[in-house]
């Protein structure tokens, strides 16, 4: 391993960043969606969507042929294609860092610090995302690596505090709301939408890493956390009310008796979400940002920086309140769901297609 | 008397200075660069260089050397206080003055009559740069020159004061060498020598400062440290431009990557085990006259919480101690902070007998908890500066009252609460527990940032400012080593190894992130007694 | 270098507009240990009982003070109390949470929902229903041997262990009022100093239904049976202590069939010298088996709701949640047949020597 200038994202750095990026959604209310879809057998819709990104995934990984999305794009469709396709993504990222920070600033706001402005705390997540846009994605990889592990035995603290509070039989009915809901909660598949970054990291990938590899085994080992802790939600709230909860894993976090020193488990869910947030919002920045540079072949990307951090924050504080834009928040989603999958996948196909 | 109370004098003139401008006078030093056949001219250069006679440890000495029909003039400079009088005496005096009528060989020159036949002394060097000469001088060295020779003879003479070989000030072990560095870095080479005695280990000598000339010498095990490592350690000495440079710890922040960030770089030990085993890791020590800090780099954050004695213990204890000592990590930078936010913004997560007390505790304190807090870190860290300062029998009297002020008389007088003051006290008492006393500098600076986020924003502003910081922990460097290695970013080393320690002989790899030329230093069964059969 | 100025001043910015929130002190701050709610003309009466932290574990005035206010909702009333007491009103160390009966039978819905929405408010906030004013019972608490009163309420009504607990909490009755399925027993407070409870107030949703005098064999049925003591019809007492829950079987045909075996340790003893330790352990078990199916038949035959929550066992026998809804469990309770056994594992201390 060789430590140049720019540096190098290893294989396991890779999956752990992933990781993050998938597992931080269900601090949200995806769980819900699983639950509310498939009741008790949540669980296994999750499984189901896990399996179905490994599918896709593994399809556009073969397709891609090791090119990253850029060099693909321009192999596809020439050098307006490849503009056209970063401007795309960096457009994409840059409006989900924008929502993702106004829905982390409102819920920290509800559950840590009530008596703050949520413009304090975005411009708090701006400057943390600054630093990790000006880190780059090297750093943010390395870091990764070390923080999901630490953010996923967190989450398995939460989970295993809990154990006096879990009830088997909360999973019966087994099927839920039957395999039909099951199989057609493919709404679930926008948790591991942000796998598609790996085709934007190829070129700061370090010898021997695979965006495949790296892909595949991240959907894996999120798919475990994620079903694992679907489904010790289920043990412990009941499925009619488990729906009613906006945060599943703060409520079992609250649900925590710990009686020693600390009553609650709730700082480990602040420490989870907070941490969370800012790694998840400052990769968007970045990627957006190196997505851009790569489209127009900037020199130096540092320049733009502080333009993207202006405009998330605008996006970020155009909205009146997200719990109030539900639906225009649900439709941004999918929307980012949709091209995450299929821009890639169009991309690598058309340029199979074109054998080139 | 009287008289002079109502006469009328003319006051004094009262006296007063004022510093003048004065800009440095150039060539007015008769240049020399070589020596010359001409002994006045040596003479005459040595007094204008060294300021003779004005400089008043300066002695030259000037004799007559008989050779064969010849006399020929000479003299010897050297420092007084520096210099050993009996070495020159015995070791040039002597042999030049009464055992030069020796019958000189065929066709042997002066030069080499003087230098293999007369004087004995075993560090000769013979030069004709007559500027290193005489500036060898100021370091320990006499200079000899004789008439009609275009060399000049300087030698190591060396007998100047200095501390003996004690125990370090700064890392004490209970169990484990007891020896540390002293200012003299012949002494500390040496102990690096005698420890690591492979004729591997390379002392390179750098002169730091144009005008201290600074001796600092950079060690290695050229078998096993990475040739780019070394190379770039010698590039940055080299490529520094000061005047001067006294110590160890000023050249560390000349050659360190990121001054601004608080966590510093480069390891600074007195122990010479420890830099032993930095050595034969395949790290780069540099030791610097003058100074009883050696540098090791490159170096990791992890690297900077372990203490020397963790290598001396067997594997129960310190692994135990390993385990304290990041509790004590820990507490020492988040224990105030995470103190204010719970007080301030999640008193729900308490239990609420804690919660009452503490209610009840700083129910009659007129201050909020930021200000109680930083007024008892303030009092703190005023005793700790003046506990370094203040003379041996009067400290403990002086912490006996700095206690008694701060815990008793402050509670009574309901300045502070009683709960502030075990925080503090846990907190100062964890700070002492870290082995580096740099690391625990910068956690102290980084506390009080902590503390005024979690005023701020509660846990919100913990974690902020910790993603920060972790973020540039990540993001730096030292000597082309990342600063989180093995963790951020992962290496092949193993990772339980930075949060606990592991039995001595399942060691055997060197740490990967330093590219060493061999990357085994044992084998991966080193204790064969256990496997063969007798 | 641009960087470097960039950060600092985004920093120096993000820090002096964070000036403002810097929370409340924990001395300003007047922490509610239990709430009543009493009906008075036509709007609630909540009373707070407030912890007095100079009088907890010390010696002087009460360690509760009462104060109540005359609202519509409860956090109204919050703010009327926070004004006269001088200090911000929270709830997130209150343990018991009293309703009087009039509301009891009313309806507690809106409370339960606007305290669990209160991300201040502890999960372990126990309900309970005083027989006659909520205010009257919560001033009649008085914890003589425990300096803290929220600890106190703690072990009397958190704790399993303690004989007038159910082991339901907010978040539970929350849960459980989702559930059409099945009902809650809440303790009911009968005595003057708030703390005895000898009988429970049942709950189908959210409003009482009636009342149940045997807490105890309750406990039994739930597995929460440790060391208690019961009177063996005048012949003498037992002390039993249910290490293992009780083995519940649900057979869903037309008529539900509810299989029970409750297992106990059980040290039975008796001041007549006649009956014989056999006979004294079946006649002790017969008591047991009579009470607790006469509560058996007063949920199934009286009340018609499933308060033990043999629902969790009968979900088994289904695979999917529309096959469980369609057999209606809440109208089938009523006609269920029950099989109970109860087997008592005679304790030896080993200290006397006796008849095995």
């Amino acid at each position: 391993m060789s430590y140049t200038n720019v540096r190098k994202i290893g294989n396991k750095e890779a999956i752990w960043f992933l990781v993050i990026l998938f597992v931080s959604k269900i601090l949200f209310a995806d769980i819900n969606r699983y639950v509310g879809q498939s009741g008790t057998a949540a669980y296994i819709q999750t499984i189901w969507c896990a399996f179905l990104a490994a599918v896709i995934f593994i399809v556009t990984a073969t397709l891609s042929g090791e090119h990253d999305i850029f060099q693909a794009s321009y192999l596809a469709l020439g050098n307006v294609g490849m503009k056209i396709v970063g401007i795309i993504i960096s457009l994409m990222l840059l409006l989900n860092a924008g929502v993702m920070m106004r829905v982390y600033a409102e819920i920290i706001s509800s559950i840590a610090l009530p008596d703050a402005s949520e413009f304090f705390i975005l411009v708090a997540l701006v400057i943390a995302a600054a630093f990790a846009a000006f880190s780059g994605i090297g750093t943010l990889g390395a870091y990764s690596f070390a923080a999901g592990i630490v953010l996923v035995a967190t989450l398995s603290a939460i989970l295993i505090l809990n154990i006096p509070n879990y009830d088997l039989s909360n999973i019966y009915p087994v099927l839920g709301n039957g395999i039909g809901s099951i199989l057609s909660g493919v709404d679930g598949l926008s948790v591991y939408a942000d796998v598609f970054l790996v085709f934007l990291m190829a070129t700061h990938f370090s010898k021997g890493t695979s965006a495949k590899k790296a892909g595949l085994r991240a959907i894996i080992i999120s798919g475990v956390v994620i079903t694992a802790t679907t489904f010790l939600y289920i043990l412990t709230v009941p499925y009619p009310a488990a729906t009613e909860f906006s945060l599943p894993i703060l409520e079992i976090a609250f649900d925590v008796n710990l009686d020693v020193i600390f009553q609650r488990a709730e700082g480990l869910f602040l420490f989870l979400w907070i941490f969370s947030g800012f790694i998840v919002i400052g990769a968007y920045i970045c990627f957006s940002i190196l997505s851009f540079e790569r489209s127009f072949n900037l020199s130096d990307r540092r320049g733009v920086i502080g333009v993207f951090l202006l405009i998330g924050l605008g996006v970020a504080m155009s909205m009146e309140s997200v719990s109030l834009q539900r639906d225009l928040y649900a439709a941004f989603y999918m929307a980012f769901t949709a091209v995450s999958y299929g821009l890639p996948l169009a991309v690598f196909g058309i340029r199979k297609l074109r054998g080139r | 008397m009287i008289r002079d109370l109502f006469l009328y004098k003319e006051p004094n003139e009262s006296y007063s200075f004022d510093i003048k401008t004065e800009r440095a006078e150039n060539g007015t030093l008769p240049s020399m660069t070589e020596v010359s056949t001409k002994i006045d001219e040596n003479l005459a250069y040595a007094k204008a260089l060294l300021s003779y006679p004005k400089n008043g440890d300066i002695v030259i000495r000037e004799f007559n050397v008989v050779v064969e029909e010849d006399t020929l003039r000479g003299f010897v400079v050297c420092a007084d206080g520096l210099s050993g009088s009996a070495m020159i005496n015995d070791n040039v005096l002597m042999p030049l003055m009464c055992l030069s009528d020796l019958e000189r060989n065929h066709g042997e020159s002066t030069e080499d009559y003087i230098c293999r036949r007369l004087i004995p002394h075993v560090r000769l060097n013979k030069k004709t740069d007559i500027n290193a000469l005489l500036e060898a001088v100021n370091f320990g060295d006499c200079a000899v020159f004789i008439d009609t020779l275009s060399v000049g003879f300087g030698m190591d003479v060396k007998a100047w004061a200095h501390r003996s070989i004690g125990e370090p000030q700064n890392e004490t072990v209970i169990q484990g060498p007891h020896e540390g560095f002293n200012e003299m870095i012949r002494n500390n080479t040496a102990l690096i020598r005698k420890t690591l005695n492979t004729s591997n280990l390379v002392m390179e000598n750098v002169t730091l400062g144009k005008t201290s000339k600074t001796y600092s010498a950079v060690c290695y095990l050229k078998n096993v440290a990475n040739s780019s490592l070394v190379d770039e350690v010698m590039y940055r000495l080299k490529n520094i431009d000061v005047e001067y440079m006294l110590s160890s710890l000023n050249l560390m922040q000349y050659i360190e990557e990121s001054t601004y960030l608080s966590i510093p770089q480069m390891v600074a030990t007195e122990r010479p085990d420890r830099v032993c085993n930095a050595l034969v890791e395949g790290r780069v020590a540099i030791v610097v006259n003058g100074s009883p800090q050696v540098l090791i780099v490159p170096t990791t954050i992890f690297d900077m919480a372990t203490s020397p004695e963790d290598m001396y213990l067997r594997f129960p204890y310190s692994l135990l101690v390993r385990i304290v000592r990041i509790a004590a990590i820990i507490l020492s930078l988040l224990a105030p902070a995470v103190f204010i936010a719970i007080m301030n913004f999640h008193q729900e997560l308490i239990l609420t007998d804690i919660l009452f007390a503490l209610s009840k505790a700083r129910s009659a304190v007129p201050f909020s908890s930021l200000v109680e807090l930083l007024l008892m870190e303030l009092s703190f860290e005023l005793i700790k500066e003046a506990g370094i300062r203040v003379p041996g029998p009067v400290g403990s009297t002086l912490g006996i009252v700095g206690g008694l002020i701060l815990g008793q008389a402050a509670v009574s007088a309901n300045i502070v609460s009683p709960i502030m003051i075990i925080v503090v006290a846990i907190t100062g008492i964890a700070s002492f527990a870290i082995p580096s006393y740099q690391l625990s500098f910068s956690f102290r600076f980084m506390r009080f940032v902590y503390t005024f986020a979690a005023a701020l924003a509660g846990f919100f502003g913990i974690f902020a400012v910790m993603f920060v910081d972790t973020l540039l922990i990540v993001n730096t460097k030292s000597f082309g080593a990342p600063y989180a290695v093995p963790l951020a970013p992962r290496t092949r080393s193993r990772i339980s190894n930075i949060f606990f320690t592991e039995p001595i002989w399942k060691g055997g790899k060197r740490p990967d992130y330093l590219e060493p030329k061999d990357d085994r230093d044992s084998p991966r069964i080193s204790r064969k007694w256990k496997y063969k059969k007798r | 270098m641009m960087m470097r100025k960039f950060m600092l001043l985004l920093s120096v910015l993000g820090i002096l507009m964070l000036c403002g929130c810097g929370g409340r002190e924990i001395d300003d701050v007047a922490y509610v240990v239990a709430i009543g709610i009493d009906r008075m003309d036509g709007n609630y009466e909540f009373t707070f009982a407030i912890g007095n932290p100079d009088s907890i574990n010390g010696e002087g005035e009460d360690p509760l003070v009462f104060e109540s206010a005359v609202s519509g909702d409860i956090f109204t009333a919050g703010d009327e109390i926070s004004a006269r007491v001088g200090q911000e009103v929270n709830f997130s160390h209150a343990e018991l949470l009293v309703f009087s009966k009039e509301i009891a039978l009313g309806g507690v819905n809106t409370f339960l929902d606007e305290l669990t929405r209160n991300l201040d408010q502890r999960p372990k906030l126990i309900p309970a229903v005083a027989s006659g004013s909520a205010k009257e019972t919560l001033q009649g608490v008085n914890s003589q041997f425990e300096g803290n009163p929220e600890k106190y309420l703690k072990k009397i009504f958190e704790y399993s262990a303690s004989p007038v607990s159910t082991g339901i909490d907010s978040r539970d009755f929350l849960c459980r009022t989702k559930n059409i399925n099945t009902g809650t027993a809440l303790p009911k407070i009968t005595s003057d100093d708030g703390t005895t409870a000898t009988s429970m107030a049942v709950f189908y949703g959210d409003r009482m239904i009636g009342e149940f005098k045997d807490l105890s064999s309750y406990k039994l049925l739930s597995g929460m049976g440790e060391q208690m003591n019961c009177d063996v019809n005048g012949l003498g007492s037992m002390h039993l202590n249910q290490r293992v829950p009780p083995n519940i079987r649900v057979r869903c045909e037309d008529v539900p069939k509810i299989d029970i075996t409750v297992i106990l340790d059980a040290s039975v003893n008796t001041r007549n010298p006649d009956i014989s330790k056999d006979d004294l352990y079946l006649t002790a078990e017969n008591v047991l088996r009579a009470r607790m199916l006469e509560l058996l038949e007063f949920t199934s035959i009286d009340a018609g709701v499933d308060i033990l929550g043999f629902e969790r066992y009968a979900r088994k026998n289904f695979y999917t949640w529309d096959d469980w809804k369609e057999y209606e469990w809440c109208n089938r309770y009523g006609i269920a047949q029950f099989n109970l056994e109860v087997k008592l594992i005679p304790q030896k201390t080993g200290l006397v020597k006796g008849e095995s």
